[in-house]
């Protein structure tokens, strides 16, 4: 095992290199640079110019590369221009955020997943199955910006236009007044500004891990074990807990190296509708704003975290089902 | 009282109750969000909440650019050498008194109460320092431009007094000062070229009516108040702590002030209004700005280089109704660089919206419907067709859409592009581009700076320069180097009234409103007065109120 | 172990249950479908049935007991006639200059006599054929797909949508470009004159909804089929020359799936300034890994199979045998794939716009409108919603039509 996840490891290297290769190119060759971003229109050339030499804009492209790619094997990622300020501290500032909203988002959104698929495989063809392959399969169809945009209008403003009992904070990752919480408050704080994002990134891809789970279950309960099981005379409720369950959530682990990029996706929305300050809003404020080094910083570590997942995944599967070997 | 206490923490061990534990809290703390800042303690008042599109950018008055980093750091976080009346004259600030040269220069006094916020006094040393840091082209200074192009040096009398010598005699000369000194003691070990990283920028140690508290990248920034802000600029403020909020998306924006959650909302778009004025717990501000929208012409492409095209062209385009079904009326009808609300505003009449003026014209200039396809053509049968970019604004993506009607109508063939914002700027710059539809901020309220950079023709063989448009007009060179240099009244109205009178004549650029700005407050706050100096002009007096 | 983009399809278990039947299918329901039915009626319908049928299509059926079909036939037809009888003047004017309108009318007269003629020949000849149908994989995949109800009715969904967008001058009430007095039009609401309502400019909206779907639908496909020729190339190439190639291609097609696809899309649309074909060519070029990846495995496994080897001792060339014998029977996931992908893509084109770097104006798409709508939503709800609700309702139908490809195409459904 320790020789495969190294294996992997090594392999992930050039992988990881060829992507921040990519970003650097197309980021450069795009029109406009950092510069621009002082849009402020009276900005004369000269002093453009003198920007683009204090930024080292004014060398030739493939020395900008080799420049960025030493500094960067050294963990050095650079100056911020847009932010002025190292990108690591950037980075350090938002990514805690993305991780906490997609990290909640995948946990919740494979235990729904689950949950319905289970459901959904045991009373198989009954009205529950269909109802709610078609409400998750319509969530799933909604485009993110556009669930998030609804959930907003219901939950944040008619609910305080309507005087509904509980009105969800639509920004945020905290009130204004936190520091001066309790530890309790604290906590109903966070839970509360995590309601709509977390839910949002939930509802719109429960509904593949719902089906997958589902096609699971349906597969494993027509095996051989199964109707032994039954057969010797198991209940039901075990026959399903015990030897189907078990068996059929083993791939649904593979589904988190899938989903990571989709998630990564729709946290830039999720984060723009409910000002979430994390990754995909800086990384998409930095291409805007042409703040080249936090682009590449922002999308490489995108890149690795989803490398990662999939590492994770194979591991997990590998540890969880006894019949894959990898050597 | 003991029971509840104790039932409370029984629902807290139980998961279920919990849950029901949270809903109570989330319900108690909806009810009491707004006054957040009576946990604050301390000042009356309270804590006021402002949502913003984006995010500040550093602040620095030698190095930052953006419009509300300065605004904040003129109103709240420093204290500039000068400051505008309502009458937008000149008015001491941190300059207690100052006399002038001629027009060779000024000489200031400086107050001797304003201290930074670390304790030591501010100085003319300060003063002098923050000089030549923008004069500096090292620091790459917006300020050495829009501000200080024709103020040569400075020189310290003593700790108080400091002197400037100018460049030449120029017009509105106090209004150079209108910048905030830095401290000398924290930065003089600073190399100019690295000013613009420097942590400073993000944890500025100002002088003005508010300390820098905390500042969260895209979340939010915390000011606090300044207990020690002399009595003589308005003391201390109001409001315990301000706290900008960054909330990119409109529609949450307006979400958050109707519900409660934010108390400014300084980017109201013109959609939103009606939202606000429907509201009693909100107010809405407007006020004339320093925004002008124009459609710049390619004056060195054809058909542009034909000023009668883009008379006919001005003429085609109905301003009243953008501005009456776009702008929901919040907009005036622009003529030129100078905003309508100025004492030098030269009240001339635009070119009126006159759809057979514009036919006439164009048929003058030789462009006929000659295959009777609705579209113009010349005499060599090239349409009359060009490419009008726009950047992805919404207001501007809908301003373009309109226009591409109404000059259909005169028979013109318009086809839109909009572009990313940086994209679309570049094209500008470049001068890649037939027409464009885009805006001016006026960096201050000196007159001759906007058109000395967009009109005059030395500008235009400069590459990349703001004269986008490559306008290059005799006369109107003329008018603009004799309104910079007056410095009477008299002739500083002849000489923009001239200079507007050519450009509606030749339409280089065609001018098309100025964007009142919009702002919702919560009607509970007291002390929010915004006018085209800028929407946190007395951010000082604010409270929140209840 | 599967790997691959969720929303294609991921090589589903859930089909290699047996009898594995999706939800929502009425089992209990053999007397409705045709094929059953064909060997209960005589093979050829009397001969009043066929006059019936001639003169109105789906009379005939109704005639002879066959309500179902019958009715759906004269709805369909109703709807047609409708479409002629108040475009009328459209139809019949006299100067006709732009192709739009020609590829309308030939999509409204075409439609008619495939209808016409469809139910001509369900009522002669078609229904001899059909108890004769043999069991070939696509056969027995049709027969399957029609015993989903769900997938049938996000076909016609589907069906119907690319109707409306071919025929989108004729069924568009008003023009979706032109403006009238912007002032006193814009921002009617629903109801009157104009069905769903008039965005800010006095354009109705439900005709920019039925002109967007050109393209919406248009990215969608061309978008598609750019991704899957280069995913099942790649695919194919990667499985069978195996070594080296694989290797490579397999570790690019890795680089592409772990790169945050809406940032690389942000990236190239904003920073090279999109216009439609670019945002058509980049959501294209993106998209391609998980059709590689499944049909990378299939042909692994395949390669090993008889007539591989009976083709290669043939001395066939490895071209032709890919081409031949490998691709054809690695289709089923493929179409599968590209089902979802459509579905897909028209979301990724409306989250482009919504993020404001999608189409130049005047050009309705649906992102677009959502995203001009969303800022009076408040105001004017009608704006963005309709739009919104649209695509959901077409991605909704393609994610079913594909979910019931999936299920019907799947080999091992038929153990």
């Amino acid at each position: 095992m320790g020789a495969f996840i190294l294996r992997r490891l090594l392999g992930a290297i050039p992988l990881l290199l060829g992507i921040a290769t990519i970003i650097f190119f197309v980021l450069n060759l795009a029109p406009g640079d950092p510069t621009t971003f002082y849009f402020n229109p009276n900005v004369p050339p000269e002093i453009i110019e003198q920007l683009r030499r204090n930024m080292g804009l004014d060398q030739p492209l493939h020395i900008q590369y080799l420049r960025w790619l030493t500094s960067f094997f050294r963990g050095d990622f650079g100056y911020s221009l847009a932010q002025s300020r190292p990108v690591a501290d950037v980075v350090f500032e938002a990514l805690p955020n993305t991780l906490i909203l997609t990290g909640s988002a995948l946990v919740l959104m494979f235990i729904t997943g689950i949950l319905i698929g289970i459901v959904q495989a045991v009373r198989q063809y009954s009205i529950f199955d269909s109802v709610s392959s078609v409400t998750s399969l319509f969530f799933y169809s909604m485009p993110s910006f556009w669930l998030a945009l609804m959930l907003m209008m219901l939950f944040s403003l008619k609910a305080h236009q309507w005087g509904w009992p509980i009105a969800l904070p639509p920004t945020g990752i905290t009130s204004v007044d936190y520091e001066f919480m309790s530890a309790g408050e604290k906590i109903q704080d966070r839970i509360a500004h995590m309601i709509l994002p977390v839910g949002t990134l939930t509802l719109a891809l429960a509904a593949g891990v719902a089906r997958y789970m589902r096609g699971q279950m349906l597969e494993v309960v027509r095996q051989d074990y199964i109707r032994t099981a039954r057969a010797k005379g198991l209940a039901e409720r075990t026959v399903i807990m015990k030897h189907a369950l078990r068996n059929s959530l083993l791939p649904v682990i593979t589904l988190l190296g899938l989903y990571l990029p989709f998630l990564f996706s729709g946290t830039v929305f999720v984060e723009v509708i409910f000002a979430w300050p994390g990754m995909g809003r800086v990384i998409y404020d930095a291409i805007f704003q042409r703040d080249y080094p936090l682009v590449m910083a922002t999308s490489f570590i995108f890149a690795v975290i989803v490398v990662l997942g999939n590492l994770l995944a194979d591991v997990l599967y590998a540890v969880a089902d006894p019949r894959i070997r990898y050597d | 009282m003991r029971v509840q206490t104790g039932r409370f923490d029984d629902i807290a061990l139980n998961p279920r109750g919990w849950l029901a534990a949270v809903a109570i809290a989330l319900i108690a703390g909806c009810g009491g969000d707004s006054g957040g800042g009576g946990a604050g303690g301390g000042g009356d008042g309270g804590t006021v909440i402002v949502g913003m599109r984006s995010d500040f950018g550093s602040f620095n008055p030698v190095t930052s650019s953006g419009q509300y980093d300065l605004e904040v750091m003129n109103y709240a976080l420093f204290t500039p050498l000068v400051q505008y009346d309502e009458n937008l004259d000149v008015a001491p600030y941190l300059a207690e008194s100052w006399e002038l040269h001629g027009d060779t220069g000024v000489t200031f006094r400086l107050r001797q109460d304003v201290r930074w916020h670390d304790g030591q006094p501010v100085t003319a040393r300060d003063v002098e320092f923050t000089f030549d840091l923008a004069k500096n082209s090292e620091t790459a200074s917006l300020l050495a431009t829009a501000f200080l192009a024709d103020v040569e040096s400075a020189q310290v009398v003593d700790d108080y007094t400091i002197t400037f010598r100018f460049a030449r005699p120029h017009a509105q000369a106090l209004e150079d000062f209108w910048w905030p000194p830095l401290p000398r003691h924290l930065l003089e070990n600073v190399a100019p070229a690295e000013l613009r990283n420097a942590p400073f920028n993000r944890e500025p140690v100002g002088s003005g009516p508010f300390r820098f508290g905390q500042w969260r990248a895209n979340e939010q920034l915390m000011i606090q108040r300044n207990p020690d802000f002399p009595q003589s600029l308005g003391g201390p403020a109001a409001a315990e702590r301000i706290v900008f909020r960054v909330i990119p998306e409109a529609s949450t924006m307006l979400t958050e002030l109707i519900t409660g959650n934010i108390h400014v909302d300084i980017t109201l778009l013109p959609d939103q209004v009606s939202q606000v004025e429907g509201n009693d717990d909100v107010q809405l501000h407007s006020f004339p700005g320093r925004t002008v929208y124009y459609i710049g012409w390619n004056n060195d492409r054809p058909p542009f280089d034909d000023p009668a095209v883009r008379r006919a062209l001005a003429y085609a385009v109905n301003r009243q109704e953008i501005v009456d079904a776009l702008l929901y009326g919040q907009g005036e009808i622009a003529t030129s660089t100078i905003p309508p609300w100025h004492r030098l505003y030269p009240d001339i009449e635009p070119i009126p919206y006159d759809l057979q003026q514009a036919q006439q014209l164009l048929e003058g200039a030789g462009w006929v419907d000659r295959n009777n396809d609705g579209i113009r053509e010349n005499a060599q049968g090239e349409p009359l067709a060009f490419t009008l970019l726009s950047s992805d604004d919404p207001l501007r993506r809908a301003v373009v859409e309109v226009l591409q009607n109404q000059l259909r109508r005169a028979g013109a063939n318009i086809e839109i592009r909009v572009m990313e914002f940086q994209t679309m700027l570049q094209s500008h710059r470049e001068r890649n581009y037939d027409a464009v539809f885009t805006n001016w901020v006026l960096d201050n309220f000196q007159i001759a700076s906007a058109p000395m950079s967009l009109f005059h023709s030395r500008e235009a063989e400069t590459q990349l320069s703001a004269n986008r448009s490559s306008v290059r007009i005799p006369a109107l060179d003329a008018a603009l180097e004799r309104g910079a240099a007056a410095t009477d009244t008299e002739g500083q109205q002849a000489a923009w009234r001239e200079m507007t009178q050519i450009l509606q004549q030749e339409q280089p650029i065609t001018f098309m409103f100025w964007l009142n700005e919009l702002a919702g407050s919560r009607a509970s706050m007291s002390g929010v007065e915004m006018d085209p100096r800028g929407e946190f002009r007395s951010i000082a007096r604010w409270t929140a109120g209840r | 172990m599967a790997r691959n983009d969720p929303r294609e399809s991921v090589p589903d278990p859930e089909s290699a249950a047996p009898v594995t039947v999706p939800p929502g299918i009425d089992a209990a329901a053999p007397e409705d479908l045709g094929v059953d039915r064909a060997e209960a009626v005589p093979a050829r319908a009397p001969g009043h049935a066929i006059a019936a049928g001639v003169l109105l299509p789906g009379a005939g059926h109704a005639l002879i007991g066959m309500w179902q079909r019958g009715l759906g036939l004269l709805f369909v037809w109703g709807v047609l006639l409708a479409v002629v009888f108040f475009a009328a003047d459209r139809i019949f004017a006299p100067v006709r200059p732009s192709l739009d309108d020609w590829i309308a009318l030939a999509t409204l007269f075409g439609t008619m006599l495939l209808v016409w003629g469809w139910s001509l020949r369900d009522l002669t000849v078609g229904r001899r054929r059909a108890a004769a149908q043999g069991d070939s994989q696509w056969a027995i995949a049709a027969r399957q797909f029609k015993r989903n109800r769900l997938a049938i009715a996000g076909l016609a969904i589907i069906i119907l949508l690319y109707l409306v967008a071919l025929l989108a001058p004729l069924v568009a009430p008003y023009d979706p470009i032109a403006q009238a007095d912007i002032a006193t039009t814009g921002h009617l609401p629903p109801g009157g004159e104009h069905l769903l309502g008039t965005d800010r400019f006095g354009r109705d909206v439900l005709s920019r909804i039925i002109y967007g779907s050109r393209i919406s639908l248009a990215i969608g496909f061309v978008a598609t089929a750019i991704s899957i020729t280069i995913g099942t190339l790649f695919g194919a190439i990667a499985g069978y020359y195996a070594g080296k190639l694989d290797t490579i291609i397999m570790r690019f097609t890795d680089m592409v799936l772990a790169f945050p696809r809406l940032v690389l899309l942000i990236m190239i649309v904003a920073l090279f300034n999109a216009s439609i074909t670019v945002i058509i060519i980049v959501l294209g070029l993106t998209q391609w890994p998980g059709t590689t990846r499944i049909v990378r495995g299939d042909v692994l496994s395949l390669r090993e199979r008889e007539f591989i080897h009976a083709a290669q001792a043939l001395g066939m060339s490895r071209l032709r045998i890919m081409m031949r014998h490998l691709i054809p029977n690695v289709l089923a996931p493929v179409i599968v794939t590209a089902t979802l992908g459509i579905g897909n893509t028209i979301v990724m084109e409306a989250g482009l716009s919504f993020l404001g770097l999608g189409v130049s104006p005047p050009t309705p798409t649906w992102g677009s409108m959502v995203s001009e709508g969303r800022d009076v939503l408040l105001n004017a709800w009608w704006v963005a919603t309709f739009p919104g609700l649209t695509i959901v309702l077409v991605v909704l139908a393609f994610n079913l039509v594909g979910d019931g490809l999936r299920d019907a195409l799947d080999p091992r459904l038929r153990t």
